[in-house]
């Protein structure tokens, strides 16, 4: 297991980035070259060997660490992360949002709207960010068209 | 109005389309470069870059004065406008587009540049360059991203 924790101010709500692997120290190191130093960040990567009981307790401790408003993102709907995270919501000492499917864009997001927007805000918008930058690049800047031949091609094939 | 005047090489990227747009709430981003310009496919490249909710105009460096002097008085608008470099600006100035303020954010090594400030480097006619925008009245700061704190150009040079 990796944790980590950045500094924390008193008025700032808590992004806790959490999941399989060294993702979430990552995403964390990226949205860092782009937003700027970010303050009241954490993340818990579970690793490998990790025995998912005491990934679970170190969640609790952790959201219950912080008084701040809480934004919990994983990185996949239905592995451990998410599912550590929703075992031990009961034992929560205050409601925490929590999104799936974390990306770049999603993050950044997030970084730059939670002071200002409630949860539920927050929640459509994290969620929107996240969708609406996947795209087909070649489809967007029409950099080539596929020929009808080979279109043909993939048909027989299948 | 110009909300927003920054020298950055790499034009539209991460920190222009994810922080800069939002903190001026930019809805239109003028590029000002006659290289992006004259080529077809970098001017459509540009534009299918423009973050959500904006729209990206690309104009030759001679003719921007004219066309951002008339933006500018557009209340309605928020405009973000990027150079490559300090010499379209000079050549905006020139043509009497008034700059109270520009943000130098990215310029790349180059065999021509030496470091600078953090991440940024500038050539020998850069520096000057810098120094004509000043003494034109222009407020020139060194700020890669919003949540860092801006550094007078002029101080930079002083030290070199």
């Amino acid at each position: 297991m990796k944790l980590y924790c950045s500094d924390l101010k008193e008025d700032l709500p808590v992004i806790i980035l959490m999941s399989h692997g060294p993702f979430a120290e990552a995403l964390l190191e990226s949205a860092r070259l782009i937003a700027g130093e970010i303050e009241n960040a954490a993340y818990l990567c579970l690793e490998e060997g990790d025995n998912p009981q005491d990934f679970r307790k170190e969640i609790e401790k952790l959201l219950n660490s912080f008084a701040q408003r809480k934004i919990v993102m994983v990185d996949l709907l239905g592995g451990t992360p998410c599912n550590s995270f929703v075992s031990v919501v009961n034992s929560l000492k205050s409601e925490v949002l929590a999104v799936s499917g974390m990306n770049l864009p999603m993050l950044l997001e997030v970084i730059s709207s939670r002071k200002s927007m409630t949860d539920a805000e927050l929640s459509d918008c994290a969620q929107a960010a996240g969708k609406e930058s996947i795209c087909n690049i070649n489809e967007k800047f029409s950099l080539y068209r596929m020929k009808q031949e080979d279109k043909n091609d993939c048909v027989n094939q299948n | 109005m110009i909300a927003l005047t920054r020298i950055d090489d790499r034009l539209i990227h991460g920190q222009v389309a994810t922080q800069w747009v939002r903190e001026v709430h930019a809805d239109k981003i003028y590029i000002v470069d006659d290289e992006t310009a004259n080529d077809e496919f970098a001017t459509m490249i540009c534009k299918g870059l423009a973050p959500l909710r904006t729209e990206v105009f690309v104009l030759h460096e001679d003719k921007a004065a004219e066309a951002l002097k008339e933006v500018d008085q557009k209340q309605d608008v928020q405009a973000l406008i990027l150079v490559k470099g300090p010499g379209a600006l000079i050549k905006m100035l020139n043509g009497g587009l008034e700059l109270k303020k520009v943000i130098v954010g990215g310029m790349g090594k180059r065999a021509d540049r030496k470091a600078f400030y953090r991440s940024i480097s500038v050539s020998d006619e850069e520096i000057d360059q810098f120094q004509s925008m000043i003494e034109k009245g222009v407020d020139l700061q060194c700020q890669i991203v919003p949540s860092d704190n801006s550094i007078p150009v002029s101080k930079l040079i002083k030290k070199q």
